[in-house]
């Protein structure tokens, strides 16, 4: 296989990873914010 | 090789395999974030328009006195009451005994604390029969099992020490915060309402509501900033075809938390042609209500010729302060707990509203809360262990004979 496509694949599961772990994070600190919205 | 580069990266030397394989990564990164934006782009969620305000007193839900704007009409709630009053006469033959109020407040996994008051109130035997409950969010939930009395404390008992997170909401995708209307859907919490507000209890709230009895619970209408109070007997008692599915959805609207749980949107029309209301958390205006100070109850009943007692009992589900913490310094922490130190003062505040106007009108006022000698930390959303042990410290109160506060907190005559 093409090794720029390789390289290009590998990078493009890195960026995924690295989206899905900020956007989880953020995810949950969000739903604690909203929760602040019961009084805790 | 080098023609395929950037001249000043190869000619400063800094062309190298590092700098390529970094390239080529960012790209990536690039391409990802292309894919992330255009998915966010189609998933967006579209709506009918929202209803002008010039034109919203036009809205015909096809059930009569169903609901209420407390900021409008005033006149149309005394109407209410007096067709309320006439009822009760008609039911007890003339002797009217005193009328009861009770506002249940929202408050999240704390409504446990009311349920558990309720049904220890019950269990010591001198639990009113009460005309006029109220319900927001949390209390919302409850209201219908604290309306039809102490014959539905078994359920109310299993809807706040048998649930946990997952029998509320599931959490939605990564994307939920800009592609969608919450962080999760509710489909669970609507399955578990809809399972309670069968055809028995519906029928049975209908029939109270002939006695003379109302039980109201507040939504928030997001486009137009207010409350809006519906009439469930009124929708109860209707022929209308799709009255179960319309009170679940009012009651999954009063439960609402903005931004985590979906609004509820419902369809109406004006002239022909079609609109959508957008409704949260009744939280998002007031915690708790009993009736708009727009209504003078004093006036109303001098006008009329009524004469008869009124107690009211608020019940609110939460602390009065939220409990001290060590703020983070970052941007979403703050924002935690700005938003629960004004829910929470909210709360405090809508005391004061109720207080005044049950004291203007003649009606005796008496609040509980969740006090300091419940020392149980929170542990997170619907916590089983936590609720569970909130529904006994509020039972047991109830039980012992709950020392109703006759004032709002902080408050001095």
């Amino acid at each position: 296989m093409n090794q720029r496509l390789v390289w290009f694949l590998l990078g493009a599961v890195f960026a995924s990873l690295f989206w899905a772990i900020a956007m989880s994070v953020l995810n949950e600190q969000l739903m604690q914010t909203f929760f602040g919205f019961g009084g805790h | 090789m080098s023609n395929h580069y950037p001249g000043w990266a190869v000619r400063a030397g800094i062309w190298t395999r590092e700098f390529r394989v970094f390239g080529r990564l960012f790209l990536s990164l690039l391409v990802v974030l292309g894919l992330n934006l255009i998915v966010v782009g189609c998933a967006s969620t579209d709506r009918l328009p929202a209803v002008p305000l010039s034109i919203a007193s036009k809205i015909n839900i096809d059930i009569p006195d169903a609901r209420f704007y407390p900021d409008t009409d005033a006149q149309r709630l005394a109407a209410l009451g007096l067709q309320a009053y006439k009822r009760a006469q008609a039911a007890h033959h003339g002797h009217l005994p005193t009328n009861y109020f009770l506002a249940i407040s929202g408050g999240g996994d704390d409504g446990a604390f009311g349920a558990g008051l309720l049904a220890g109130w019950s269990a010591r035997g001198d639990r009113p029969v009460f005309g006029l409950v109220t319900g927001v969010s949390t209390g919302a939930l409850s209201a219908p099992f604290a309306f039809l009395g102490s014959e539905y404390d078994a359920k109310l008992k299993q809807v706040y020490t048998d649930t946990r997170a997952d029998d509320i909401f599931k959490k939605r995708t990564l994307l939920a915060a800009v592609a969608n209307d919450a962080m999760t859907d509710t489909t669970p919490l609507r399955n578990m309402i809809a399972s309670f507000v069968d055809k028995a209890m519906i029928d049975r709230i209908a029939e109270e509501y002939g006695k003379g009895r109302l039980l109201l619970i507040m939504t928030t209408n997001l486009d137009q900033g207010r409350s809006v109070i519906w009439n469930i007997g009124a929708i109860a008692a209707s022929g209308y075809p799709g009255k179960q599915d319309l009170i679940v959805d009012i009651l999954r609207a009063s439960a609402a938390v903005p931004g985590l749980f979906p609004p509820v949107m419902l369809d109406v029309s004006v002239d022909g042609k079609r609109y959508q209301e957008m409704h949260v958390d009744g939280g998002a205006v007031a915690q708790a209500f009993l009736y708009p100070p727009s209504l003078n109850l004093k006036s109303n009943s001098a006008r009329f010729g009524i004469q008869r007692k009124r107690v009211a009992y608020v019940l609110r589900n939460g602390r009065l302060f939220r409990p001290e913490e060590n703020v983070k310094r970052q941007t979403l922490s703050i924002a935690t707990q700005a938003i629960s130190t004004m829910t929470a003062t909210s709360g405090v505040n809508d005391t004061y509203r109720m207080y005044l106007t049950t004291k203007r009108d003649g009606v005796g006022f008496n609040l509980a809360y969740i006090d300091n000698d419940f020392t149980l930390p929170y542990k997170g959303p619907f916590d089983q262990g936590y609720m569970r042990a909130l529904f006994e410290y509020g039972y047991e109160k109830g039980k012992a004979g709950y020392h109703w506060h006759k004032t709002p907190p902080g408050y001095q005559e």
